[in-house]
């Protein structure tokens, strides 16, 4: 940022650590809803400034999406859009209006990375389709998400996470063999698909600063999924048995890589613990810390492969102990003797989890409609530039003359002028 | 240093058939740097993440191997320490040495092969470095630019910093466990580790923020990854699940086949003729009427035909809609249910597309492979294993770049495979090389 740049600055605007990685980067999110927005909070979280396009007329549907802030009504109450908007700016403008697009193809201009998850084919009309932006700007990096790809012969088809999520078969994967998939209680791919999406934009964004070269990364959530299901794609085209939903036994080839291996009642309402046990030394130290004689001798359950004979058997002793546990304690007991084992977390759990805590996970911040909130950040911390919350989600075209005016460079007057002709809006305007 | 390993690679081409590629080998984003990989299951996938995107990326295994070898299912045809696919999966790309970090002699070792490598991953458990003498610190003195990665399951510091972790346990303290399962049954995971994938993918977007920063500033820095705290980023991002807490004081738990929102419970599952398929919500205006006309071209839409239902929602009606009883709700999931069930998944595919559904079928990772759209993406990717003719296919990349393609360039690395290439650029000599190996230390 240059010292002219700097003394001009304007009040509102939060500043990232000047030496955060991404500090200097621009990016333009013209996503909505899920999966594209995140990668927006992850490049914000390491510095970039993102702004978020949006609509005053067609506002993005996580705006309404549940939990809202103490259940009140209003587009800047919903904390699911809250959590796929941190630290962006928003403005409003209308795409299908010439004052509008121009203002778009300004801030195309102004960024470094586009962030865009418009169904193939559809940005053309905008001038906003690759090789148009590319023309405009050679050093452009366009992030491209789709359900199936920007090319191939359904590179057309909408969908939403939770549908490559039965598509894939990822979801597939999840629950009990006797019984349909169970995993659909939220939409797994949005969350996924933003992190191997956003180390690509940071690759390609060096490989600029290098070459001066940009480039469009195709990221097809379908690919990303079968991505994920690591040696399942694999074994099904090696013939052998394929991999699928086994409930929590940890099996490799049909063979039992740790038992037991679940989750198993404790103390309270709808409580759990994951105990995984992968040798007999393991074992052995959680027998003595259940303390119970006829499980410590019990024949079947000596060795590893005898007790992978009788996971059934070994599961509901196990769960008959652990019932009168309270979680954290057996937890806690079970890991002094080196057992892996983790409560399950609900999202109170989470909040009060003493390791969260300790790694500073919620960082309290100030949001305009909500109040003191806690926010969070990211797992991967480097220890120098750590992710930085650079600002609240924000509310519906909060910092349209901000936008407008400073990152599109737009005077005064044509700021003015673009609100008279529509391509700039306002929410509840006339 | 970097470019005579790339330049070699491009010559030796590991026996791969890069069938998706066109005549030159296109040189990768991360071209430049070089990665050391320490890692084992619940990091290997950041190795082959950054290798598919252009790094060179070493795997160190000890002298027997990497335990991710014995995990199968296995490759008959291979060899015995290369057969499992899992290894194959998570290491593709990298090139292999080996080294004992529990020789005396080893963390010395290790020290001297730092200087060759722009970033170093590992997850040891917090300690297990420091005890054998290897600290950030020191070797950031005399290699600023270095980029120290480490995955754990919770980081380097706290009250869990000693505990050992699994898939299992990182999928359950993260959060994403209490989403997945059916509500009468125990909390349930994936049959592919996803706590560990999330770990893996999360710490690459640090580790590649890190060695951007790194190249602009000539400062590298240790990257402290969680698997916990990546975890509850794939259980909803930044709060997007877990806000239901601090805002309504409530908890999202598993809830089968429906998505349940609070006391809603919308049925996403169906069951069709010849499995599943996954619907969107049908209560909008815009959703109802499409799935209503579709089913009243088979006489099957019942009381749905009324217009009203295009105006029925779950939650709190806004202007212009009603909101329906949970009974009418479970009517409405059972007309629609009993229509589903007449078609297989490609039929209603087929009506999909015919009527505007937000319709999709539920298929398993295998049926894929049969994917018209993935075959002409050339998403599948065949890596020759093993002389004469063995091969695998696997998922490729997760990611187009179209500049500098990501690829799948190689199998996994053979035990020790690369020790002469690797030791020898640290100034050793064949003869150093088999006295380390002899004495265990490689």
């Amino acid at each position: 940022m240059t010292a002219v740049e700097k003394a001009t600055k304007p009040e509102g605007i939060s500043e990232s650590h000047d030496h955060s990685p991404l500090s200097g980067i621009n990016v333009l999110d013209l996503s909505w809803v899920a999966a594209g927005p995140l990668c927006g909070v992850l490049l914000s979280y390491f510095g970039a400034t993102v702004v978020r396009v949006e609509s005053a007329y067609r506002l993005d549907t996580a705006r309404s999406s549940p939990p809202r802030m103490r259940g009140e009504a209003g587009i800047n109450k919903s904390g699911y859009f809250g959590a796929l908007n941190l630290g962006k700016y928003s403005v409003c403008l209308n795409l299908n209006n010439p004052s509008g697009l121009e203002i778009a193809h300004r801030l195309v201009d102004w960024a470094d990375v586009v962030i865009q998850a418009f169904r193939p084919g559809m940005t053309k009309k905008w001038a906003m389709d690759y090789e148009s932006l590319r023309e405009r700007k050679p050093g452009i990096i366009v992030l491209s998400l789709s359900l199936q790809g920007q090319t191939g012969p359904l590179a057309g088809l909408r969908g939403m996470g939770f549908q490559v999520h039965g598509m894939s078969g990822m979801a597939s994967l999840i629950g009990w063999p006797d019984r349909a998939p169970s995993g659909f209680t939220h939409a797994y791919p949005d969350y996924v698909v933003p992190l191997p999406a956003v180390t690509a934009t940071i690759a390609a964004l060096d490989h600029r600063d290098r070459t001066g070269e940009g480039q469009e990364i195709d990221v097809a959530q379908m690919e990303v999924m079968l991505n994920a299901a690591g040696a399942a794609v694999a074994t099904a085209a090696a013939g052998l048995p394929e991999v699928s939903r086994s409930g929590n036994n940890l099996l490799a080839g049909g063979e039992v890589r740790a038992a037991p291996h679940g989750a198993y009642p404790t103390r309270g309402d709808d409580r759990w613990i994951a105990i995984s046990v992968f040798n007999d030394r393991q074992w052995q130290s959680l027998c003595t810390v259940l303390g119970n004689p006829v499980l410590e001798t019990d024949p079947r359950f000596q060795t590893l492969p005898s007790r992978a004979l009788s996971l059934d058997e070994l599961d509901a002793h196990l769960a008959q102990l652990t019932a009168d546990w309270d979680g954290r304690e057996l937890m806690e007991r079970l890991q002094a003797a080196g057992v892996p084992a983790g409560v399950v977390l609900d999202q109170q759990g989470l909040f009060e989890d003493p390791q969260l805590q300790a790694r500073g996970h919620f960082v309290p911040i100030e949001h305009p409609e909500w109040g003191q909130y806690p926010a969070e950040t990211f797992g991967a911390r480097p220890r120098v530039t750590p992710p930085t919350i650079q600002r609240p989600a924000p509310c519906l075209g909060e910092h349209n003359e901000l936008v407008v005016r400073h990152f599109a460079r737009l005077s005064e007057s044509e700021y003015a002028q673009a609100i008279v002709d529509g391509g700039v809006e306002f929410y509840g305007a006339d | 240093m970097t470019a005579y390993y790339t330049d070699w690679l491009d010559n030796q081409i590991l026996n791969a058939e890069p069938a998706y590629l066109s005549d030159s080998q296109p040189v990768g984003a991360l071209a430049p740097y070089s990665v050391l990989d320490l890692t084992g299951e619940i990091g290997q996938i950041c190795g082959r993440t950054l290798a598919e995107l252009g790094a060179l990326v070493v795997k160190v295994e000890p002298p027997g191997g990497d335990p991710v070898r014995s995990v199968g299912p296995f490759l008959d045809q291979a060899g015995p320490t290369d057969a499992s696919l899992l290894w194959q999966v998570l290491n593709l790309n990298k090139l292999g040495i080996t080294l004992d970090l529990d020789h005396p002699d080893g963390p010395a070792l290790l020290s001297s092969l730092i200087s060759q490598f722009d970033l170093v991953i590992d997850s040891f458990q917090p300690g297990y470095l420091t005890e054998r003498g290897i600290s950030f610190e020191a070797l950031s003195q005399v290699h600023p630019k270095l980029v120290w990665l480490s995955i754990t399951g919770f980081g380097q510091e706290g009250p869990y910093r000693d505990y050992v972790w699994s898939d299992l346990v990182g999928l359950a303290l993260g959060g994403q466990l209490n989403l997945w399962g059916d509500e009468d049954r125990p909390p349930v995971q994936a049959a592919v580790a996803q706590a560990y994938y999330a770990a893996s993918q999360g710490a690459a977007v640090g580790a590649v923020a890190a060695l951007y920063h790194a190249r602009k500033t000539g400062c590298g820095q240790f990257v402290d990854a969680s698997m916990q705290e990546l975890v509850s980023f794939t259980a909803g991002g930044p709060g997007g699940i877990t806000c239901h807490w601090p805002m309504l004081g409530r908890n999202i738990t598993r809830s089968g086949p429906a998505l349940r929102i609070d006391k809603i419970r919308t049925r996403i599952l169906y069951e069709c003729r010849d499995g599943y398929v996954a619907m969107a919500s049908p209560w909008s205006p815009t959703k109802m009427p499409k799935i209503v006309k579709a089913m009243a071209r088979d006489g099957a839409a019942g009381f749905l035909e009324d217009p009203k239902w295009a105006y029925a929602t779950r939650s709190e009606p806004i202007a212009g809609m009603w909101q329906c009883t949970p009974e009418d709700a479970e009517a409405v999931e059972a007309l629609i249910g009993d229509w589903v069930k007449r078609y297989s998944r490609d039929e209603l595919l087929g009506l999909a597309e015919e009527f505007g559904l937000m319709i999709f079928p539920v298929r398993t990772v295998a049926e894929n492979l049969q994917s018209e759209q993935l075959r002409a993406r050339n998403f599948f990717q065949t890596v020759h294993v093993q002389e004469p003719d063995i091969s695998i296919t696997v998922a490729g990349p997760p990611v187009r770049l179209s500049l500098t393609p990501a690829s799948v360039r190689s199998r996994a690395p053979q035990i020790g495979e690369h020790n002469a290439l690797i030791y020898g650029r640290a100034g050793l000599n064949e003869a150093n090389i088999e006295a380390l190996a002899s004495r265990g230390v490689i």
